[in-house]
């Protein structure tokens, strides 16, 4: 008989037998037993269930993650976590998990290469069209965080190269620009010292922070009376003291009524506008056709209640507030919700509450230092034009910094952007129409996706670097702001799980070198935080034990010094004008409408739920888990559509446009205008690598179309109508 | 060779036979001499084995290492495999009733109490974790290795042990592989490490008693 076995990888040494018998760990049982008596550390970290980054303890056990707490000096935690966070912590141990570095090497086929190759190659191809093309078909793509940014920025920078883009085109781009026009920023609301708020498709309840229901619970405990206006009966509204529910996509036409309303019944703030504001008058003229008859029409909300509102909200400044909201009503949703951002602000500069208790509240951040320039020279900024159009004259010059990552698409289609890096963002998934994005990212020569897991945008990459999960990485001291603004950082709480995995931070200084670009970055990740704490008499050793420290300076009251060209609150855009568009907010009709003689149309619309982060957490077993329970996947039709059409609920309903076609659970309920059939956005992915989400639920960029709207060019992901029938 | 000895060379035998093939791996297969190997240690050991048919060589002939080499990569590969032999994936994360993640009491996720231990055990025995088995210490392959090297060097009640404790997975992961639908060889190779532990473990069961 012969053995064949060929090499071992253990290999046993002449003091093997010797140390086998003197083991004493050999009994798992035992093991365990002494493993329980270990203490438990605590460690600061921040969280990445979500882009807020919320400050969290992380409870460490014989180098485990063994729990996680909310950290009380954080501004957006204050001691809560939402279910996100205790989920997102199961990410490290996730046998699916990227590992290694991955090429492409044909459709929907990657195989695994050292550092070294994939390093080499990217470089060498980056260098290649930066040679034959030039910075301007270059794009680096992320959800924004400070790690991320700071990284990031300057690598563009040292290529010369400006097309940085984010997520917000799909999320609040429409805010940025319209507060941008009106205030110069973009502000929160102190709502928790309201004594009389309006949400206008903002929902905190199932939003983003733990802290924001805080201090809903806040107002609501001191007797601040809270509307709700939503086409959706959502779970802010069942907090509410009122649902108003509005036709979707009309919010502009309620805004520009409950305006009229305040000027006509001079119920506006003289004072305020007469010293802190320019263009009122431009304003005032414009929305003399705003009535409430004529918004009722076009809202489906009674002329009576939209002049009580006004009146409500007027009898309450300055301690009241229209929540400039966020991604909810007016984000990325319609045609008009520039304008309906820039309304919103007016509406609000109207009863004067800039800065005042209960109003817009201004935030600030922490004065961080930086890198001495002389040993740490930073490249010069670029000089060359970006690839998306954002803020260029010609084509989107309106549109903020975040850039335009759908019309990225378009152009790599096109053959006008050849490479890309993108970070810990899915946009292959979170934009409409995902045959755009896929196509346009699969037609460039270059693309380097980083990321922890193998998402949508994964599926069209070049190259795949793997990054160490969130409890496994430092990254370089953030500040939150707020009220009071927080210093925290992201500690590295475990070991890294699988020793081929990079942080981002790394990947860039590697590629900086093999590019002849390592004299920007000649420091190191501690060297950036230190430099940051310096003006604050922090440590960073101090801040590494401590994760979070809320610091004491508040943001100033009354009216701030606004950043807008006259540093006032500005009606009348000169800037709007400048680029063709109406100097003072206007009315724009949606893009598209139901067919009012079709019973099986509807506007599609979504929204967040609190125990999911689009579609980046729906392949946590335990977060999709609660969906299940709860069949929170189902999409909402109208009880009176719902009986035209013979659909009850719990039905298997067909939901088609000429986009595409899904079958989900149907939910029917009364809470739901009639127009609108409205989808949870978490759910829906395609990658098959997502083993627990993959297949589970539809979402809404399935069925819009990519478009861009005119001002800003944002992804209008509202604007999108289809037909639903009983499967 | 002794009986241990055979039983060493059949756990090795094993390892190599889930690790990812090459020229010689391919060329023993087609020869037949790992399955004649298995048969006769088996039959030495008065284990009463059936040797799955793709194993054997009518059907082990026509093996070419690219085929096998893919087979392996989506079955029980470190990056596409659908079944991967890692003991955490079958079991408990953690026996301590003091861990509050979600994932506590869960299967299917790394870095659970048997990676640890397995970990600990390498470190205990002078045995340096292969850089590739970093993150999962309790994969099969070092399992059977370590099995090997305690059947060489370890008593008969430390082998008892090691394989009531951490070979104890094994059926769980083939019938995973007949749910994944992976390929017929890794199945059937899943399915042949299970009955020769089971029948290993009653071997050791009669010695020690």
């Amino acid at each position: 008989m012969r053995a064949i076995s060929r090499r071992s990888f253990l290999k046993a040494s002449a003091a093997t037998g010797a140390l086998i018998a003197s083991s004493n760990s050999i009994d798992f049982n035992s093991w365990a037993e002494a493993q329980e008596k270990a203490q438990i550390e605590v460690k600061g970290s921040l969280c990445n269930g979500c882009a807020s980054h919320c400050g969290m303890w992380v409870h460490v056990k014989n180098g485990r993650a063994w729990k996680v707490t909310g950290h009380e000096d954080h501004g957006r935690s204050r001691g809560k976590l939402c279910a996100r966070a205790h989920g997102a912590m199961l990410w490290a141990y996730d046998p699916d998990r990227l590992t290694h570095p991955l090429k492409r090497v044909g459709e929907d086929q990657f195989e695994p290469i050292s550092w070294d190759e994939a390093i080499q190659e990217i470089s060498q191809k980056l260098l290649k069209v930066l040679d034959d093309y030039g910075p301007e078909t270059v794009f680096y793509g992320h959800n924004p965080r400070e790690h991320g940014v700071f990284y990031a920025t300057r690598f563009m920078h040292s290529i010369n190269a400006a097309t940085i883009h984010t997520h917000n085109a799909s999320c609040n781009t429409t805010l940025t620009t319209g507060y941008a026009a009106t205030i110069g920023s973009t502000p929160g609301s102190d709502i928790g010292n309201s004594k009389y708020i309006i949400f206008i498709g903002r929902n905190y309840a199932e939003g983003i922070r733990t802290s924001q229901v805080a201090n809903l619970s806040k107002a609501l405990a001191g007797g601040a009376k809270v509307v709700c206006i939503d086409p959706r009966h959502n779970a802010t509204a069942a907090l509410a003291d009122e649902w108003i529910p509005i036709r979707p996509g009309t919010d502009l036409a309620l805004i520009l009524a409950m305006c009229h309303v305040l000027i006509t019944e001079n119920l506006y703030n003289k004072e305020f506008i007469a010293e802190n504001s320019i263009g009122f008058q431009e304003f005032a003229a414009a929305v003399v056709q705003y009535t409430p008859e004529w918004a009722a029409e076009i809202t489906d909300i009674p002329a009576d209640t939209i002049i009580r509102l006004a009146r409500e909200l007027a009898s309450h400044q300055p301690n009241c507030v229209v929540d400039p909201s966020w991604k909810g009503g007016f984000g990325t949703n319609y045609i008009n919700s520039t304008e309906t951002a820039r309304a919103n602000a007016c509406l609000n500069a109207l009863v004067g509450n800039l800065g005042e208790p209960g109003g817009l509240s201004f935030s600030i951040n922490a004065q961080f230092g930086s890198l001495d320039p002389e040993k740490h020279p930073a490249p010069p900024r670029p000089t060359t034009k970006r690839a998306d159009g954002a803020g260029v004259k010609g084509e989107y010059p309106l549109a903020p910094g975040n850039g335009l990552p759908h019309y990225i698409a378009e152009k790599a289609s096109k053959g006008l952007i050849k490479a890309g890096i993108i970070r810990n963002h899915n946009p292959a998934r979170n934009f409409p129409d995902p045959q755009h994005m896929m196509e346009g990212y699969k037609s460039l020569d270059l693309l380097v996706v980083v990321e922890t897991h193998f998402t949508e945008t994964c599926m069209a990459a070049t190259h795949i670097l793997p990054e160490p999960s969130f409890l496994e990485r430092e990254e370089i001291v953030e500040s939150c702001g707020g009220g009071r603004p927080t210093v925290c950082i992201r500690n590295q709480v475990i070991a890294k799980i699988h020793p081929e995995t990079k942080t981002f931070d790394e990947i860039i200084v590697m590629l900086a070198e093999k590019m002849g670009l390592a004299h920007y970055f000649n420091f190191t990740v501690e060297d950036v935080s230190r430099a940051r704490l310096a003006p604050l008499s922090i440590s960073l050793e101090e801040m590494r034990e401590k994760g979070s420290i809320m610091l004491e300076d508040r943001a100033p009251t009354g009216m701030p010094k606004l950043r807008t060209n006259s540093g006032k609150f500005e009606f009348y855009s000169e800037k709007f004008v400048e680029n063709g568009f109406s100097g003072v907010p206007t009315w724009i009709p949606p893009k598209v409408m139901p067919e009012a003689n079709n019973p099986s149309s509807f506007r599609l619309i979504h929204g967040k739920q609190g125990y999911h982060s689009h579609t980046a957490t729906a392949n946590i077993p335990h977060l999709l888990q609660i969906t299940k329970d709860y069949g929170a996947e189902r999409i909402w039709i109208n009880s009176q559509r719902a009986a035209v059409l013979g659909i009850k609920d719990g039905d298997m309903v067909l939901v088609k446009n000429r986009m595409g076609e899904g079958k989900v659970r149907v939910k029917v309920t009364q809470r739901l205008h009639p127009d609108a059939v409205y989808l949870p956005a978490g759910y829906g992915n395609f990658s098959p690598h997502f083993k627990t989400a993959t297949g589970f639920g539809i979402n809404t960029n399935d069925f819009c179309e990519y478009q861009l709207e005119p001002i800003n060019g944002h992804a209008m992901m509202m604007e999108a109508i289809v037909e639903v029938e009983k499967a | 060779m002794g009986t241990d000895e055979i039983r060493q060379q059949v756990y090795l035998t094993l390892a190599d036979l889930l690790k990812q093939p090459d020229e010689v791996m391919v060329h023993n297969l087609i020869e037949g001499t790992v399955i004649d190997f298995m048969a006769e240690a088996a039959n030495q050991l008065n284990y009463y084995i059936q040797i799955p048919a793709s194993l054997q060589q009518d059907n082990t002939k026509q093996l070419a290492l690219a085929t096998l080499t893919r087979d392996w990569a989506e079955s029980i590969g470190p990056f596409k495999g659908t079944c991967k032999p890692i003991e955490s994936l079958y079991k408990q994360w953690t026996l301590d009733e003091s861990c509050q993640l979600p994932l506590a009491k869960q299967k299917g996720w790394l870095g659970s109490d048997w990676a640890w231990h397995m970990k600990q055990l390498l470190e205990d025995f002078g045995l340096e974790l292969p850089q590739q088995f970093t993150s999962y210490p309790d994969h099969l392959i070092l399992q059977l290795e370590l099995m090997a090297i305690l059947i060489e060097h370890g008593h008969m009640a430390v082998q008892e042990q090691f394989m009531h404790q951490h070979l104890d997975w094994l059926e769980e992961l083939w019938q995973n592989s007949k749910e994944q639908k992976i390929s017929r060889f890794y199945s059937d190779l899943l399915f042949l490490c299970k009955e020769i532990i089971a029948a290993d473990k009653s071997h050791v069961n009669k010695v020690l008693n």
